[in-house]
């Protein structure tokens, strides 16, 4: 059953804020049923049902996690950033065979074009994944060249830098590549899937479930200290501006995942196998000749 | 005697050569393969020997001379002399003339014509029409002496097959039983000449003389109902009057026995404000049009007095789209087939050959692809002669009738020309369709409009204008052909419309009717991605279709052009290249100058073939790389049905012969390709999911095997049965049983076959049975080797020192290098300071970690170690950009590579393997290396292609040993680590790689390499130089997040094209310290950019000025150009001006101090250098530094300095040092 309410007054916002993170917290520690972990993913949003901070073990992975769009100005110069308008949003949570499922339902506009589309993001959470299906329906029409909506977050760079990341196209191509400690990534980095070595055993993974494209933009060339990770729904390039007409639906699906452990099974989606198919040949290997006793001890 | 020699021979070469056109001269031409109709109707075709007399005129037109040329048109005018000629034919392919000369072939000018026939005699009321189906230039038509008519130049130089045919009606100009004489004169430029061939012209369709009753029935329109039984026949007759039809009936036979089987009267009707006659006839027991049943039957039109006023063969069929999938007769109808582009009329004879049937010529052709289970033909851009189509349906080929557009010229010889299209003509500027095309596509429909082989109409080929102009024409034509087809026959907005990424389909689906989806994608050949990406790259396709139709694939989707591996071969540039099939090495200039210096169309159009298949395979082995390619790719698409719904294969699958002559004893070969398609366009198909070849002996292959039925009959105790064999002695087998299989069913069963223990070549036949008996046959090479020898400790007395990354990626990359040289036993020193590298005899840096701070800030005493005498061995890098301790060479992104060619067959590196180990590894996407080093040289050991972006013509080195200074360096960027676990091949390459690295002997084998130019810029004392500030003067950033939007980057073309890689901070470029402004401190500008381009009209022509107020003896110029001029032409300059007035230009010149940033690296440039270049999208981007020698430095100081740019260039200036003049000694 779904229990919507509307947010309004400051202080009745503020207490439900409080309250929702408060439902919130135990819940995915409740949900992390397995004794050997410590924990799983743990979201702190604010009166809007805006992300404030995703955390995984009381590290914050991402920050200000907001649905937002960006269209072409109603006069055909420049660009338009449509916002989530706070004022209007409505949280509603719900429990679905034991997981917590959170809708988040706002406006979207901006001064130039205000209630210019509705958006509706329904996040589901596990212990170590965030799936998320987002829905935008269109209120005005907006024009674009590329794509008109997307979730964004902030990820800490410093989280990533220095570490492995690969990407893997929505055609499955695939490039393995180190982020630079100091400078910017180079590349434009987008595709279906973003994988971020944290450290040794964990692995952040951003994944396209439908209809989306996942990118991320090193703000670092702008002297920034974040990434911006966007989750947009796939892309129609045009080299005339689209005007999408008032009742156009945009839905798309992508899930975070983290990945704790250098054998979780979810590697192998990516292609990648600690064991898997090395391991075939090392058991072989061992079997025969001893070479591969301590094959994973290092 | 040396002299008579050769006249000897001289002569006979011309007396065979005229025993030639004498046999030619012989040929009797028999006009009843030409056309279905002739036994039906009272027809006379006057098409065979004709007279010709070309008139010289040159390519100009001359007007009629009457004194001179009015006496060709008179029955009494002998042309005995004239030349003689095939009608149809095209005249730069004379039928006498096998080998014409090259003006013979660009022939242009007035050609007349003349044919003589004997009157016939019309029966009471008939009229006698001569017919032309088609002339193919500007005709005035004389009869007996007097002109009847003139046929204009329909003013198109390519395709010209929409015009309707010509007629004139003759009655009354006739001489009945007597002779009469038809002359023809005839002008057509022959332009363009196109690779010194003129285009086709001259009398290019039929002629006959039609004796037709005085109301005829002008089309006889089939189409069968639903129910598959009933068919209704719409009559147009050629007068609207109702009376003169009255008690019209119609007669139904089978074709080819000729047994009626029901007849039915006709009523009058009115459709689309037409008047005509509508009959509808139950026929029983129909047998149905199919593939493999084409079973044909005829309607014979009969006037109130019983004449026959008209004859049309046509099959019981019904096509038609049910949740997304195409049916034929209500069954699932999978499309397997070939773009047909009726290329042929230029080649000796094949113009008439064709259009006349000669010798059965079209069901030679024909049926020799559907020999090969070929079931569909994509007529692409064309409307063939009706012979053909009436071959189609013969044959039970299903067609897709194609529009085409008037394509006035080619603009050149690029291949991306082809799809510049005129739609003027076509529709107004709103799109309308013009009255005068709207005739010519009803003529087309109508007139094809029986023929049981067109079961899909296309409004043309890679129609590419987007604009709403050209969506409202394609939705106008929707709406046309769904008025008048009844038959309600699929239409797609276009082949190859929708892009194969997916991109534009949902404003294509929102904006444009169409009933099924077309999409062209060349993935496995001539387009970035190798052949294992097929699969991944349609599913992303039908993902996006998906996602634009509210998540149902409710359209069946064609993959319209797939597979592109030509025939074509420059033999002068590859010829040279190998010595021989079995050379060790290549002829290193020539291969060289192919792979890095032949850009011009002819690369960009077979360099595919290197990528793929390699130089050697290219010139000695097409045919085998055809084949081979042809079935991988095409057995991706047979495995993603049901949603893709058919595949047009474009590629050659035989090279047809250089004559069509003679007629009836012309054959098409069989090849490998045609084998290939043969078994991969089997009904029924049995496919293995995609593995790599390279297996270890005793593991058990396990994967999954797939049946496909795409037959017309449900396939009852289907199997499969696999087995490995070794010199024909079978070694394992498993058998899997899929039973029933009903018709467009597929199904899939997994199997583990144990490999044996014995190393070697197997071959993995599998084959599927039925009830039917054998349906399909197929196999795959599978070679073997032991894990126990592949991974025998080596011995190593070296030191050997390791530096390895690879735990940055964590679980990411979770075999490393340090696994790799444990596995093998290898002793190793672990070391995180490259520093200091004394007492070590190898360095290995391993996999991944180029990029490393360690190997950056150690990369000078890496390259001291080696030229020392040091060796060292890098293992597969992803980072892009110069190598750290080898600046002169690169790391360019090369995307998924699953072929690499072996260059030096004798190295070591290769003992035990062979060029069939170097594809397809087993890696998670088959491919072996995505980054290669460049420049390609003679150190290259095995070269790669790339695959970033749509016909890539560059190559670089997947590995490489290179001598440097005393020592030498292996660099090898197959994926060894990841793979060497899992691919016999891989772990067999590691092996080599050790023992040549462990080997001292092996450093002789070590080859100069080619360098990248470095910085040549004059030494700059860094005592004396200063840098000029640009920050006031900066206008644009070097990042662009935004395309297009007039605010940022310097070309304004977004995040895939700017600079941000190019970090702010004082860089030495050059040795030359430059400062780059930080644009986040700068008001997001760092550039000084200037354009007069007027599609960047946002930056100014002119910038600055930018004050200086020194006196510099030398300025160091840091700038970067986009869309910059080559052949030294100017693109902009820099003014310098003096404090005492007196002014310098200095001109910025393309190739000489600019060059484009687009792979600046690779260009050629005088007086700069490329000093800074980084991979961007499928390129890598570059920067230029040059130096300027003051001429005033000793009497002038300087004030400013003002850049303009010219012409469309966009000139970029990132920063200006100078350096002070050197100080005379007191």
């Amino acid at each position: 059953m779904i229990r919507k309410k509307r947010m309004s007054g400051k202080s009745g916002i503020w207490r439900r804020a409080v309250g929702l993170y408060l439902f919130l917290c135990p819940f995915v520690f409740l949900c992390a049923a397995d004794p050997q972990e410590s924990g799983g993913f743990r979201v702190e949003l604010d009166k809007s049902g805006k992300w404030k901070s995703i955390l995984f073990r009381d590290r914050v992975l991402l920050r200000n996690f907001v649905m937002t769009g960006n269209c072409i100005h109603p006069s055909g110069k420049g660009f338009v950033r449509l916002e989530s308008i706070r004022e209007k949003s409505v949280v509603s949570r719900e429990m679905r065979n034991g997981r917590l499922h959170l809708v988040v339902e706002a406006p979207l506009g901006s001064e130039a074009i205000p209630d210019a589309a509705q958006s509706r993001m329904e996040v589901e959470f596990d212990r170590e994944t965030i799936t998320v299906s987002a829905r935008v329906e269109t209120r005005k029409t907006l024009s674009t060249r590329y794509r008109l909506f997307f979730c964004r977050g902030n990820l800490e760079m410093a989280l990533i830098s220095g570490r492995g990341m690969l990407t893997i196209g929505s055609d499955g191509k695939r490039i393995l590549q180190l982020i630079p400690e100091h400078e910017a990534i180079r590349k434009n980095c987008a595709g279906a899937k973003l994988a971020f070595s944290l450290n040794s055993e964990e692995t952040l993974l951003f994944e396209s479930l439908s209809n989306s494209m996942i990118s991320l933009q090193d703000a670092r060339i702008w002297g920034g200290r974040v990434g911006t990770v966007e989750m947009a729904h796939v892309p129609q390039y045009s080299s005339t501006p689209i005007a999408y007409p008032p009742g156009s639906v945009f839905e798309w699906r992508f899930r975070i995942r983290l990945m704790t452990r250098r054998d979780d099974p979810h590697l192998r989606d990516l292609g990648i196998s600690a064991r898997g198919k090395a391991g075939e040949a090392g058991s072989e290997i061992s079997k025969n000749t001893g070479l591969f006793r301590k094959k994973f001890a290092f | 005697m040396r002299k008579m020699l050769i006249s000897l021979l001289f002569l006979t070469a011309l007396l065979c050569r005229g025993g030639e056109g004498q046999n030619l001269r012989k040929f009797q031409p028999d006009l009843r393969e030409s056309d279905i109709y002739l036994p039906h109707l009272r027809r006379i075709p006057l098409s065979g020997w004709w007279k010709l007399k070309r008139m010289n005129s040159g390519r100009k037109y001359l007007p009629l001379n009457p004194a001179k040329e009015l006496r060709f048109t008179e029955r009494e005018f002998a042309d005995a002399g004239w030349e003689d000629d095939l009608v149809p034919n095209n005249l730069n392919s004379p039928f006498l003339k096998p080998r014409p000369t090259a003006s013979e072939r660009s022939y242009g000018g007035v050609t007349w014509f003349r044919r003589s026939f004997q009157g016939p005699v019309p029966a009471a009321g008939e009229r006698i029409i001569l017919h032309f189906d088609e002339i193919f230039g500007d005709a005035e038509l004389f009869l007996n002496g007097r002109r009847i008519g003139r046929v204009p130049d329909s003013g198109m130089s390519y395709h010209n097959s929409t015009e309707p045919p010509v007629e004139f009606d003759v009655t009354e100009r006739i001489l009945p039983g007597k002779s009469n004489t038809l002359a023809i004169r005839l002008y057509h430029s022959g332009e363009p000449v196109r690779w010194g061939e003129g285009i086709p012209h001259g009398i290019t369709g039929r002629v006959c003389l039609d004796l037709r009753p005085p109301v005829w029935s002008r089309f006889i329109l089939a189409a069968t109902e639903a129910n598959l039984k009933d068919v209704v026949i719409r009559c147009i007759p050629s007068a609207s009057d109702p009376g003169a039809t009255a008690g019209w009936t119609g007669e139904i036979f089978e074709w080819k026995s000729g047994r009626q089987v029901a007849s039915f009267p006709f009523r009058n009707a009115e459709e689309n404000g037409k008047t005509l006659l509508i009959g509808r006839v139950r026929i029983p027991s129909p047998n149905l049009w199919s593939p493999e049943s084409p079973f044909l039957y005829g309607v014979r039109v009969r006037d109130a007095k019983r004449n026959i006023a008209g004859v049309q063969r046509f099959g019981m069929r019904t096509v038609a789209i049910r949740n997304g999938d195409f049916l034929l007769n209500g069954k699932p109808l999978m499309l397997r087939g070939l773009t047909y582009d009726s290329v042929l009329k230029k080649d000796h004879g094949y113009l008439y050959a064709q259009v006349m049937n000669a010798g059965g010529f079209n069901r030679r052709l024909f049926g020799h692809w559907k020999s090969m289970n070929v079931n569909h033909l994509r007529i692409q851009s064309k409307m063939l002669p009706p012979a053909v189509y009436d071959t189609f349906d013969e044959l039970g080929l299903v067609i897709t009738d194609e529009l085409d557009y008037p394509v006035r010229r080619f603009d050149s010889g690029r291949a991306d020309f082809i799809d510049v299209k005129s739609f003027s003509g076509i529709c107004d500027a709103s799109g309308k369709l013009t009255p005068e095309f709207l005739r010519k596509t009803t003529y087309r429909i109508l007139s094809r409009y029986s023929n049981a082989s067109v079961c899909t109409f296309s409004y043309g080929n890679e129609v590419r204008d987007y604009s709403a102009r050209v969506s409202q024409m394609l939705n106008e034509l929707y709406e046309l052909y769904g008025r008048l087809d009844h038959q309600h026959r699929p239409r797609t907005s276009g082949s190859g419309r929708f892009y194969s990424t997916g991109e534009n389909a949902a404003v294509l689906l929102a904006g444009e009717k169409t009933d099924y989806i077309d999409t062209h994608d060349y993935t496995g050949s001539i387009s970035t991605l190798p052949y294992p990406y097929c699969e991944k790259v349609a599913r992303m396709f039908f993902d996006r279709i998906r996602n634009s139709c509210g998540g149902t694939l409710s359209f069946p989707i064609v993959n319209g052009e797939v597979v592109y591996f030509a025939e074509r071969y420059p033999p002068r540039r590859m010829d040279p290249v190998w010595e021989s099939a079995e050379s060790e090495e290549p002829r290193w200039s020539n291969y060289l100058q192919v792979c890095n210096e032949w850009n011009d169309r002819s690369t960009k159009l077979s360099t595919y073939w290197i990528r793929n298949w390699g130089s050697r395979g290219y010139k000695y082995a097409r045919d085998a790389g055809r084949a081979f390619h042809l079935e991988a790719i095409l057995e991706a698409q047979r495995r993603l049905w049901p949603e893709l719904d058919g595949f047009e294969c474009l590629t050659d699958l035989f090279a047809f012969p250089k004559s069509a002559w003679p007629f009836d004893r012309l054959t098409f070969p069989e090849t490998a390709s045609t084998e290939a398609m043969r078994r991969i366009c089997a009904p029924v198909l049995g496919s293995l999911e995609l593995f790599g070849p390279n297996r270890f002996c005793g593991e058990t292959l396990k994967k999954r095997a797939m049946v496909l039925n795409h037959s017309e009959r449900d396939q009852q105790d289907l199997r499969m049965e696999l087995e490995l064999l070794r010199e024909g002695r079978r070694c394992a087998s498993v058998s899997l049983r899929f039973g029933l299989l009903k018709q467009g069913g597929k199904a899939e069963l997994p199997f583990e076959l144990p490999l044996p223990d014995q190393e070697g070549d197997y071959l993995l036949r599998w084959i599927v049975t039925s009830r039917e008996g054998v349906r399909n046959s197929r196999e795959k090479r599978i070679r073997l080797r032991k894990r126990k020898r592949l991974f025998a400790p080596l011995t190593a007395e070296k030191k050997i020192a390791l530096f390895d990354h690879s735990s940055a990626f964590g679980a990411l990359k979770p075999v490393g290098t340090m696994h790799l040289m444990k596995d093998f036993a290898i002793p190793f020193t672990e070391i995180r300071d490259i520093r200091n590298l004394a007492g070590y005899d190898l360095l290995v840096i391993g996999s991944g970690s180029v990029p490393a701070p360690a190997v950056q800030e150690g990369a000078e005493a890496i390259r001291a170690f080696v030229e020392r005498g040091g060796r060292l061995l890098v293992f597969e890098q992803e980072s892009l950009g110069r190598l750290p301790f080898l600046n002169e060479l690169e790391y360019v992104f090369a995307g998924p590579g699953q072929f690499a060619e072996i260059l030096k067959s004798g190295h070591p590196l290769f003992r035990g393997m062979d060029q069939k180990d170097f594809s397809l590894w087993n890696t998670p996407d088959h491919c072996f290396y995505r980054v290669y080093v460049r420049p390609l040289s003679r150190a290259a050991l095995l070269g790669g292609g790339n695959a970033t972006f749509w016909g890539a013509n560059q190559f670089g080195m997947a590995a490489a040993h290179l001598k440097l200074g005393k020592g030498d360096v292996i660099l090898c960027q197959c994926e060894v680590t990841s793979a060497y676990r899992s691919d016999s091949a891989a772990a067999q390459f590691a092996r080599n790689l050790w023992m040549v690295a462990l080997e001292d002997s092996t450093r002789a084998l070590a080859a100069d390499f080619d360098r990248l130019p470095l910085p040549n810029l004059p030494r700059i004392s860094l005592d004396r130089s200063f840098s000029i500030s640009l920050q006031g003067v900066v206008n644009r950033g070097l990042s662009d997040p935004v395309a297009g939007d007039r605010i940022g980057g310097w070309t304004d073309q977004g995040p895939e094209k700017d600079l941000r890689a190019l970090t702010p901070g004082r860089k030495r470029f050059g040795g030359v310290p430059f400062e780059i402004l930080d644009e986040t401190k700068n008001g997001g500008k760092a550039v000084l950019a200037v354009s007069r381009n007027p599609a960047l009209s946002f930056l100014p022509g002119t910038g600055g000025p930018i004050a200086v107020n020194r006196n510099p003896a030398r300025l160091f110029f840091l700038h970067v150009g986009a869309w910059i001029p080559e052949g030294k032409q100017r693109a902009g300059s820099y003014r310098i001006r003096y404090r005492s007035g007196a002014e310098e230009v200095i001109p910025i010149v393309g190739g000489e101090n600019l060059a484009d940033w687009w792979n600046a690296s690779s260009r050629k440039v005088t007086s700069a250098d490329c000093v800074w270049s980084v991979q961007q999208g499928g390129h890598s981007v570059g920067i230029f530094a040059f130096c300027w020698e003051n001429p005033r430095k000793e009497k002038d100081s300087v004030e400013w300095i003002q850049l303009t740019a010219e012409g469309n260039a966009v000139i970029g200036l990132l920063a200006i040092v100078g350096e002070e003049q050197q100080r005379r000694k007191e």
